[in-house]
C-alpha cells in the first residue's frame, strides 16, 4: 500500500480541484518551504518583506485556477514556480526596479571562467552534515552567496534557484521561466560564472588562512 | 576550475559546492508564518465548500472572462464588430428612404407657392385650404426645374406617396366592390371621393402638394390612382369600362340615371378643391404672355422628363375636372360653332367618362405647353372639346388620329395613345354642339 506522499502532484492537485481540500494541503505541505525560499531568495533583502504577500498570492492563484489546471507536459511544482516567477516580477515592476528581459545584457559571448585553484580550497561538498569548521566555513558561504545573488539580474537569478535550489532540471527551469531550453541553459550558465567570480573573492582569505 | 570539480553532482550547469553554500544559506530553513498558513488554508477549503464536490461549476465571472477572451480573438472581434456596425446602419436608415438624407431643395418652393394660392383673389373657393391649389402649386414648382435637382423630387414623389397611400387606397377598393354599377357612377363616386380626399388630407399633409415631375395638374389625383392601380379592384375598373364602351345607347341612359343621382346628393363643398384648383389655374392662365414664359422657364431637364414619363403611365389627369364639372355644373360651358357659351350637360360628362376611360396610358407632353393655344386656332372642331369655367378657358380634350390630348391651364398637357376603333367611337359620340 502506497504512503500518502507518494502520491504525486497532479494527482492532488485533481482531487483538490474535484473538491478534496485535503489534497490541497498536502501540496502545500510539500511545496511551502521551497516556494517561500524562492519567492524570498528572488525579491532579496530589499523587498523581503513581500515575501508573505507574494506567497500567498501564489497559492491563492492555485486555488482559483484549479478547475483550468491542467498538466499540459508541465509538473505541477514547475507551474507552481511559474506562478510565483510572474507574481515576482509583476511586484519588482510595481516597486519600480527595473526587469531586464535580456540577462546578458552588457555581457561577452562566453561567460567569465574562475580560476580552478580557487576552489581548490574548499570543503567537500559531498558530506551531508557537516561539523565544525565546515559548517561554519559553508554557512559563511551561504551568508556570502546570498549576497552575490543579489547582484544577478531576475531572470538568472531565477535560473539558478529553480536548478540549484529546488532541483529542477534544465527542461523544467526552461519551461517554468517560459523560455527555450537553451536560453535556460545560458541563463544558468552566466549565473554561475557570476556567482563563482563573487564567490571567489569571498575565499581569497580562505585560501591564504588555508595557506598558514 | 575543472568540469570534473564544479559538475560531481549532476551536469555541466551545476554547481555542488554552489549548491552546498545555498543549502547553509541563513535563510535556508525560512518558513511561511503560521496565520499566513492558516489563511491560505482556509481560502482553499472555502473554495471548495462553495461548489459542490464531483461537480464544478464556472462562475459567472468565468464565464464572462471566458467569453471576453473569445470575443478578444482577433477573428471574432473583426467578425462581430462588422455585424455591429451593419446592425446600427440598418437601425439608422430603418424605415426611411435613402433619399432623406440628401436636401431636399424643393421644400422650399412649394411652402413659398401655397401662400400665393390662398392669396388669389380671382379664385372663388379662396377659404379652400391653401395646399387644395394643385395647379397653381405646381406651376410654381414647374417653373424652377432646371435649378432644383433631380434627386429631391424623386425624394418629394416618395414622401408624397407614403403620407397619401392609406388615403388612397379606399376608393379603388369601392370601386372594385360596386361590379354591378355602371362605368359613370363608379368614376364619378371616384371622383367625389378624390375630392373629399384632397379636401380632408391635404391640410394635414400640404408636403404632398408638390408633384414631383410638375407637368400633372392634379397630383393627388395621380398618386391616388397610382396606388390604386395596385389592388384588383382597378383592374376591374377597367374591364367595366371596356364593356361600357360597347353600347353607346346603354351608357347615355346609365349616365342620365348617375346624372340624377349625382345632382341629388353632391354637395357643393365636395368639389371645392379641385374646382378651386382650375379657377386659380384659369385665371392664371388668362394671360398668354404669361403662358410663353412659363413654357420658356418650364422646359424640363432629361432627366426630370423620364421620370415624369415613368410616373405618368399610371396617372389620370382627367379625373379631377371629371369631379369639378359633377360638382359644379353650373359654372362650366363650352362655346358651340356660333361662340357662345353651352352649358355642359350629361351627354358631355358621359364622352368625357368615355374618354376616361379608354386613356389609360396617360403621358406628360412637357414640351407642349403653347398646344392649348395652338389647339384653339388650328384643331379641327369637329375633335375638339373646349371647356370653359367662369366664361375662361380652362381645359381641352381633343381626339387625335393617334389618341386623345387633354390639356388643362397653365400648361399640362396629357397625351394617351388609342386604337383608330376607339378614337372612331370617341370621336362619332362626341356631343354635336362641339363638333
Amino acid at each position: 500500500m502506497p504512503r500518502p506522499d507518494d502520491t504525486s502532484d497532479d494527482v492532488l492537485m485533481a482531487a483538490y480541484a474535484r473538491g478534496d481540500a485535503s489534497a490541497f494541503e498536502r501540496l502545500y505541505a510539500r511545496h511551502q518551504a521551497g516556494l517561500y525560499r524562492f519567492i524570498r531568495r528572488l525579491l532579496g533583502t530589499a523587498l523581503a518583506a513581500q515575501t508573505d504577500e507574494v506567497f500567498q498570492d501564489t497559492w491563492l492563484k492555485v486555488v482559483h485556477a484549479r478547475d483550468r489546471w491542467a498538466p499540459q507536459g508541465a509538473s505541477f511544482r514547475t507551474w507552481l514556480f511559474t506562478l510565483a516567477h510572474h507574481r515576482v516580477i509583476d511586484l519588482l515592476r510595481k516597486s519600480g526596479r527595473e526587469v531586464s528581459i535580456d540577462a546578458f545584457e552588457g555581457e561577452g559571448d562566453e561567460p567569465w571562467q574562475p580560476e580552478a585553484t580557487a576552489w581548490q580550497h574548499w570543503p567537500a561538498p559531498a558530506s551531508a552534515a557537516p561539523q565544525g569548521e565546515d559548517l561554519a566555513f559553508w554557512r559563511r558561504a551561504g551568508e556570502k552567496l546570498l549576497v552575490c545573488l543579489e547582484q544577478l539580474p531576475l531572470a538568472q537569478r531565477s535560473a539558478f534557484l529553480l536548478h540549484h535550489d529546488d532541483g529542477l532540471a534544465l527542461d523544467e527551469v526552461a519551461r517554468a521561466l517560459e523560455v527555450g531550453f537553451e536560453t535556460a541553459k545560458t541563463r544558468l550558465r552566466y549565473a554561475m560564472s557570476k556567482l563563482r567570480t563573487c564567490m571567489g573573492a569571498y575565499l581569497e582569505p580562505l585560501q591564504t588562512k588555508g595557506a598558514r | 576550475m575543472s568540469d570534473d570539480t564544479t559538475t560531481s553532482s549532476g551536469g555541466p550547469e551545476h554547481d555542488a559546492w554552489l549548491r552546498e553554500a545555498l543549502r547553509h544559506a541563513p535563510d535556508a530553513t525560512a518558513a511561511p508564518p503560521i496565520s499566513l498558513r492558516e489563511a491560505i488554508l482556509a481560502e482553499a477549503r472555502a473554495a471548495t465548500q462553495a461548489v459542490p464536490r464531483n461537480a464544478p461549476t464556472i462562475s459567472l465571472t468565468d464565464r464572462f472572462a471566458a467569453f471576453w477572451s473569445w470575443l478578444a480573438r482577433p477573428p471574432i472581434a473583426a467578425g462581430f464588430a462588422s455585424v455591429m456596425a451593419a446592425t446600427l446602419v440598418g437601425l439608422m436608415w430603418w424605415d426611411r428612404p435613402m433619399d432623406e438624407a440628401m436636401p431636399q431643395a424643393s421644400a422650399p418652393v412649394v411652402v413659398a407657392a401655397a401662400p400665393k394660392a390662398e392669396a388669389d383673389p380671382q379664385s372663388p373657393v379662396s377659404a379652400a385650404p391653401a395646399p387644395l391649389a394643385g395647379p397653381a402649386t405646381t406651376a410654381q414648382s414647374t417653373t424652377t426645374p432646371a435649378a432644383t435637382p433631380s434627386v429631391p423630387a424623386a425624394a418629394t414623389d416618395r414622401a408624397q406617396r407614403r403620407a397619401v397611400a392609406p388615403l388612397q387606397a379606399a376608393p379603388a377598393e369601392r370601386v372594385a366592390a360596386l361590379p354591378a354599377k355602371t362605368v359613370a357612377d363608379a368614376l364619378r363616386e371616384e371622383s367625389k371621393d378624390a375630392a373629399k380626399t384632397q379636401s380632408n388630407a391635404a391640410p394635414a399633409a400640404p408636403a404632398a402638394q408638390a408633384p414631383p415631375a410638375g407637368p400633372s395638374p392634379f397630383p393627388m389625383r395621380d398618386l391616388r390612382d397610382n396606388d390604386a392601380r395596385a389592388v384588383p379592384g382597378r383592374a376591374e375598373s377597367t374591364a367595366l369600362a371596356k364593356k361600357a364602351e360597347k353600347s353607346d345607347a346603354e351608357e347615355k341612359k346609365e349616365v342620365a340615371a348617375s346624372e340624377n343621382r349625382l345632382a341629388a346628393a353632391a354637395p357643393a363643398t365636395v368639389g371645392a378643391a379641385p374646382t378651386g384648383a382650375l379657377g386659380r389655374s384659369t385665371g392664371a392662365s388668362t394671360d398668354a404672355s404669361a403662358i410663353g414664359r412659363f413654357a420658356a422657364q418650364a422646359q424640363p431637364a432629361p432627366a426630370l422628363r423620364q421620370r415624369a414619363a415613368e410616373a405618368s403611365t399610371t396617372v389620370r389627369p382627367m379625373a379631377p375636372l371629371m369631379a369639378a364639372l359633377a360638382s359644379e355644373t353650373a359654372r362650366w360651358s363650352r362655346p358651340n360653332t356660333n361662340g357662345e357659351s353651352t352649358a355642359i350637360d350629361g351627354a358631355v360628362q358621359a364622352w368625357l367618362a368615355r374618354v376616361d376611360s379608354a386613356a389609360t396610358q396617360w403621358q406628360p407632353l412637357l414640351d407642349r405647353f403653347s398646344r392649348l393655344d395652338g389647339a384653339l386656332a388650328s384643331a379641327p372642331e369637329t375633335n375638339t372639346l373646349l371647356l370653359n369655367r367662369d366664361g375662361r378657358s380652362s381645359a381641352i380634350v381633343r381626339i387625335e388620329n393617334a389618341g386623345v390630348l387633354f390639356e388643362a391651364r397653365p400648361g399640362q398637357a396629357w397625351f394617351a395613345p388609342l386604337s383608330p376603333e376607339v378614337v372612331a367611337r370617341l370621336r362619332a359620340t362626341l356631343p354635336a354642339t362641339t363638333r
